[in-house]
């Protein structure tokens, strides 16, 4: 499925770049063009060396931008440089995002992450905000689209849509299959009139949105409730948006097990994630194994990596015995 | 009789000189209260903004400067602006920048620079709470000042305009 068309490779560029401080920013643009290319996240922790993830391993990198072995000769981040990227990340506002803050992550313009550490501050046991913040993550997002491409059929039938649960391990590609998802059931195809699709999206993942809007291609009729707790997100969406879709990722509370069947009895189709490496694994968990025995779900995808990340691994019917699925395909 | 009116213009020149200056003098008293009542007037708008409609620190700057003259107005504005290209600079930076390079066009003293160089330390860097309190907090200097220069005024500015124009007369007696 990853093989289908990937966006530009240095689309990321400029959103990312323009929240660095300026010596780690011409560090990353100094950066051999490859490295760049595939570039999926730079770690940035006060008094540390910098740090970059590409092409699935870590490195140090120097005050030149050179990729290097030794921690000694890496770029040490200072004070100032994580005081600046905090700044910079909020556009000077932390005031604003009081509840992003709270989650751990930021979204910039592009629905590229930054996951941030620090010191948790606590009222009545909960966390009320971060302090002392300086580790941050900067995950940079690629879409792919086409990623879907395979999984549409076992999805859909006759300009209907399946109640569908997607199973995978973390960074197995189940938020890029739901995105694409979303946008070949909005858009519509050959064979296929688009759909009314509302995205719950509670940790920005899927849609990637920047003050509300989203970021990445979601569909011409799909309508986004941006950092929304699925639960109220679906029920809101029930009752003003008349979807004939709900797409959300990683349910796994009870609350969330009410609102789906509730989706279900308002006669739309959900099509939601889990984390769980297999069909046994997603049976041991109480929320999902409920909802799994209950038949709620007509089809269970199973995401892993055997040919690859994202190769869709198995498809269950409702039953969850019969495999629709000959071979893992990617 | 040449030198007759010769002395009557230098004089009414030294008078007018000394006048002047005196109500220049005047004047830096008469802008100090007014800068510091603006100044007031502007972050009492900025809490707002930050509090109410978590407009994003850059835009609530320009937009507050743009809607005022003068000076204060262009502290902000030019803060603002600066925030909002120059994307390497932290706030407390751009303020301190701004305010240094506005300073001959201030009539603040220096008690007032601090209040205003400790506000800009913590612009934009706390939770909102926060913010409102660091501004309330700055919104009482700035008050207590104002009340100080008030006193100022009534002191020293009918005595610096007419301490010129005495001054000049006396000046012009004692030379010509």
């Amino acid at each position: 499925m990853l093989t289908a068309q990937k966006g530009t490779s240095f689309e990321w560029q400029k959103p990312v770049l323009e929240t660095l401080p300026g010596h780690i920013r011409s560090i990353i643009e100094g950066l051999p063009e490859p490295i760049r290319k595939d570039l999926e996240e730079i770690r940035v922790r006060e008094n540390r060396p910098l740090m970059i993830c590409s092409r699935g391993r870590d490195y140090f990198v120097s005050r030149e931008g050179r990729l290097v072995q030794n921690a000694d000769d890496s770029y040490i981040v200072t004070h100032d440089d994580t005081n600046c990227l905090l700044q910079l990340i909020s556009d000077y506002s932390i005031y604003a995002f009081d509840e992003e803050i709270r989650n751990g992550y930021i979204t910039l313009r592009g629905g590229h992450r930054v996951g941030m550490a620090g010191k948790a501050v606590l009222e009545n046991g909960r966390v009320k905000t971060l302090k002392y913040i300086n580790s941050f993550n900067i995950r940079i997002s690629r879409e792919i689209i086409g990623a879907a491409d395979k999984a549409m059929k076992y999805i859909t039938y006759d300009n209907q849509v399946f109640h569908t649960l997607v199973l995978s391990p973390p960074q197995m590609g189940k938020t890029t299959l739901l995105r694409d998802v979303s946008r070949k059931l909005s858009d519509g195809y050959l064979g296929f009139r688009g759909l009314k699709t509302v995205i719950v999206d509670e940790r920005s993942e899927i849609a990637g949105c920047f003050r509300g809007v989203p970021q990445r291609q979601v569909g011409v009729r799909t309508d986004v409730l941006d950092g929304c707790p699925k639960a109220d997100g679906i029920m809101m969406a029930i009752r003003s948006m008349s979807p004939r879709v709900i797409i959300t990722d990683e349910i796994g509370r009870p609350e969330d097990a009410v609102a789906v069947e509730e989706a279900l009895n308002a006669g739309i189709k959900i099509i939601a994630s889990a984390h769980a490496s297999s069909l046994t694994d997603a049976l041991t968990r109480p929320v999902l194994s409920s909802l799994l025995t209950k038949k709620t779900f007509e089809r269970v995808i199973v995401l892993g990596d055997s040919l690859g990340v994202g190769t869709m691994e198995k498809v269950y019917g409702s039953d969850l015995c019969t495999q629709l699925l000959e071979n893992p395909v990617r | 009789m040449i030198i007759m009116y010769l002395k009557l213009v230098t004089s009414s020149i030294i008078i007018g000189c000394s006048t002047f200056i005196g109500f220049e003098f005047a004047k830096k008293h008469v802008l100090r209260t007014r800068q510091l009542r603006e100044l007031q007037g502007a972050l009492s708008r900025l809490e707002s903004e930050i509090l109410h409609y978590m407009t994003p620190l850059p835009e609530a700057l320009v937009r507050i400067g743009t809607t005022m003259d003068g000076v204060i107005g262009d502290l902000f504005c030019s803060t603002g602006q600066m925030l909002s290209e120059k994307r390497n600079m932290i706030t407390s930076q751009a303020w301190r920048n701004t305010l240094d390079r506005l300073k001959d066009q201030l009539s603040l003293n220096e008690e007032e620079y601090d209040i205003l160089y400790r506000f800009g330390d913590q612009l934009g860097g706390s939770y909102g709470q926060g913010q409102s309190k660091y501004i309330g907090l700055t919104l009482t200097q700035l008050y207590q000042q104002e009340i100080k220069a008030q006193e100022c005024r009534q002191k020293y500015e009918r005595m610096y305009k007419s301490l010129g124009l005495l001054g000049g007369i006396a000046l012009a007696v004692l030379l010509l």
